[in-house]
């Protein structure tokens, strides 16, 4: 995995949006802001800690959307994003209304009674990002939220996320749409091109 | 005009079908021929002849013999018609008798061909190979039981009789499985029909007359017992069962062309490109996929609360449950399992025809499959690793909270059916008390078994890439086997040893030797877990 030298500082409830094309390092920026690569030179720092994901304090501090995260077949949307809210100690009469909140902000509470065997691949898109939205966080960072979705959902996401910049989450996008970054982000990274 | 008159009924179509889809090299060449006709005799002479030879010389000693025709010996023969029956009508919906290749299901099921015409030769061939199997068992059961307990030539010739007719019985069972016939599949019809089977069964031990209201009591009529039970006939009466079992086979026979036309082509292509699926996994000896490719996904209870309890321990617990039973067939299915496997612990404590160890590695490696329906929470935990955080709770307290279901309810159950056998056989209280706690011990086993077995990480290539050619085979695949079968060999050889000094020394040593193992499993777990947090 290669990185070009990066450098940026983010404050709290800003959103940077990282562009470029394929094989720049998006991705790879974003596995090392979420402690899940370690760079070979250089540091990353999340609220003055370092990025590392075997730290329970920084695994709380941190939402990633990298990709879908794994889901268990036997339990519907809803369960398992009650189960994800109420496992960050959000108390289960609370973690069911966030969960809902979350499924009517990405206009998906038709698809809570289903199994994740059940959705189209633009679906699970969206139940990807409702997991990583439905625990509490200051950072969060979102890989290609995009992906799979039609206008109106991007529209949907794009809002869902710049309500939580709104509400002081900072937040990390990496995205190939001009519209969410535009809609979302307070300031740019353009990695460039990989060497040929 | 010649070509379109030749095409014109549904049999010359489908030959010509046929013909072409042999052409375009679906049909295996003569090397491949070749190749299988020198697997299969190499697998005949390595592990069919010892194996037909060891089951004969065990059915013809005195101990199975005299068991094989005791009284209690129809009943039993009931019971194992009946779990032959459900095992067919929910086999249906995985890989039912109509198995056509992906392209095959484009040529035959997506024509306007009728499917009773254009499926019928693909069921007939599946429904052959059922009767031909259990003729080939009964046979081989009646004859070893005509020369070693003096069964009369009449008693077997019914038996296998019953035994081809229970074969086509089978089949069309298998067939509405896969033509999804409410009731026989996954679904919570076929486990209410289980359930049924099972409580006649039971029931039909204290009152065996009631043996005659269902065909699996009907094939145990026919089994040929010395001492007759009180609804057992004899003399005139001794065939009736035979024919009853094959005038329903011969009506359902009737029935067969409907359910052909029942079968969906979509349900077709689904099996069709999950068995390839599983195939092209298999020959790439990636068996953990190719096995992954027919787990079950839930098919009822979708507004069962699964996540309302308050406390973390009993949600996990109540999610885990709730979830195993909606696969309600799997579920049923592996505690059935749990259940059989301690009912071979007893017969492994109470028999004196083999060492103890000889069934009781069969029975711990049982318990390990079957506790698969209860051990899926470990499964999801372990695919947590090396994905962002999705839970806020520490892997140890994960894995925590996902065992407590299998390890409360996979002790009970195997100790349950051990409880259960010792009442049904009435084997020696000791005896029966050490098999009790021997299932309990090895249900404990296999769930820590399941556990280190979660966390297991990829196949190394190089083990795939190295290659040892022998006149029996390559060896390395048996390497690649035992990879990817090392959690339930491990559980079987460790269940034999525990059973072996919980038999032969006592319950301490037994004890220490779990509480070793159980310590080691869990070392390794948390290092494989380590290992795929760091990839």
């Amino acid at each position: 995995m290669l990185l070009a030298p990066t450098s940026f500082a983010l404050a709290a409830g800003r959103a940077l949006a990282v562009t470029g094309p394929n094989g720049a390092g998006k991705t790879t920026l974003l596995r090392a802001l979420a402690g899940r690569a370690r760079s070979t030179s250089g540091t990353v720092a999340i609220a003055g800690r370092p990025a590392d994901d075997r730290s329970p304090e920084f695994r709380r501090l941190v939402a990633a959307h990298l990709g879908l995260p794994p889901l268990a077949r036997d339990l519907t949307l809803r369960e398992h994003a009650v189960l994800v809210a109420a496992s960050w100690g959000i108390a289960l009469p609370e973690a069911e209304a966030r969960a809902d909140a979350v499924f009517a902000e990405l206009a998906i509470a038709h698809l809570a009674a289903r199994f994740p065997h059940e959705l189209s691949s633009g679906q699970r898109q969206l139940f990807a990002l409702v997991l990583t939205l439905v625990r509490p966080c200051a950072v969060l960072l979102v890989d290609e939220p995009e992906q799979r979705l039609d206008e109106h959902r991007r529209g949907l996401v794009a809002a869902a996320l710049r309500r939580r910049r709104d509400a002081g989450t900072t937040i990390v996008l990496v995205s190939h749409s001009p519209v969410l970054v535009e809609a979302v982000a307070d300031a740019v990274v353009a990695l460039a091109a990989p060497a040929a | 005009m010649s070509t379109a008159a030749s095409v014109s009924t549904p049999a010359s179509r489908l030959a010509l079908l046929r013909r072409l889809h042999r052409q375009r090299g679906a049909a295996p060449s003569r090397d491949d021929l070749t190749v299988i006709a020198y697997a299969v005799v190499l697998l005949v002479l390595v592990l069919g002849v010892p194996l037909a030879r060891g089951a004969v010389l065990l059915l013809a000693s005195a101990e199975v013999s005299t068991a094989l025709v005791a009284a209690a010996a129809p009943g039993w023969a009931g019971a194992a018609a009946g779990a032959l029956l459900i095992a067919f009508a929910l086999f249906g919906r995985v890989r039912g008798p109509v198995a056509l290749a992906p392209f095959a299901v484009l040529l035959l099921a997506r024509t306007d061909v009728p499917r009773r015409t254009a499926l019928r030769r693909g069921f007939w061939i599946s429904a052959l190979a059922v009767i031909g199997v259990l003729l080939i068992v009964a046979g081989g059961v009646g004859g070893v039981l005509g020369v070693a307990a003096g069964v009369p030539v009449l008693a077997v010739v019914r038996l296998v009789i019953a035994a081809a007719g229970l074969g086509l019985i089978c089949s069309v069972v298998w067939l509405a499985g896969q033509a999804r016939i409410p009731g026989f599949g996954p679904g919570a019809g076929a486990a209410c029909g289980a359930l049924g089977v099972a409580v006649h069964v039971l029931a039909s031990f204290a009152v065996p007359p009631l043996q005659w209201v269902a065909p699996w009591g009907w094939f145990g009529l026919s089994w040929p017992a010395a001492g007759a039970l009180p609804g057992h006939t004899g003399g005139v009466l001794a065939g009736l069962p035979v024919v009853l079992l094959c005038v329903l086979a011969g009506v359902l026979a009737l029935c067969v062309p409907r359910l052909l036309d029942q079968v969906g082509a979509e349900a077709l292509a689904a099996q069709a490109a999950r068995r390839q699926a599983a195939g092209a996994a298999a020959g790439t000896g990636d068996l953990t996929s190719a096995l992954a490719a027919y787990h079950a996904v839930p098919v009822t209870g979708r507004g069962w609360p699964a996540v309302r309890a308050r406390s973390t321990a009993l949600r996990f617990l109540l999610r885990d449950l709730v979830g195993a039973a909606r696969t309600p067939t799997t579920l049923l299915v592996g505690a059935a399992g749990i259940a059989a496997a301690g009912a071979l612990i007893v017969a492994a404590v109470t028999t004196a025809l083999m060492p103890a160890w000889v069934l009781a590695a069969p029975a711990a490696a049982l318990l390990f499959t079957a506790s698969g329906v209860l051990c899926a929470g470990f499964r999801h935990a372990a695919e947590t690793v090396g994905a962002p955080a999705l839970y806020g709770y520490s892997m140890a307290r994960l894995y925590g909270l996902h065992a407590l279901l299998p390890a409360g309810a996979a002790p009970v159950l195997a100790g349950a059916g051990a409880a259960l056998t010792v009442l049904l056989t009435g084997a020696p209280v000791d005896a029966g008390r050490t098999g009790v706690l021997a299932a309990v011990l090895l249900g404990v086993l296999a769930i820590a078994a399941r556990a280190y077995d979660s966390a297991k990480s990829a196949m190394p290539v190089s083990m795939l890439t190295s290659s040892v050619p022998t006149p029996v085979g390559d060896p390395v695949m048996v390497l690649v086997a035992l990879w990817h079968f090392d959690a339930v060999l491990l559980t079987g050889a460790i269940g034999a040893v525990i059973m072996g000094q919980l038999a032969a020394v006592g319950a301490g040593p037994a004890l220490a030797l779990l509480g070793g193992t159980l310590a080691t499993l869990l070392v390794l777990l948390h290092f494989r877990l380590a290992a795929r947090a760091a990839e």
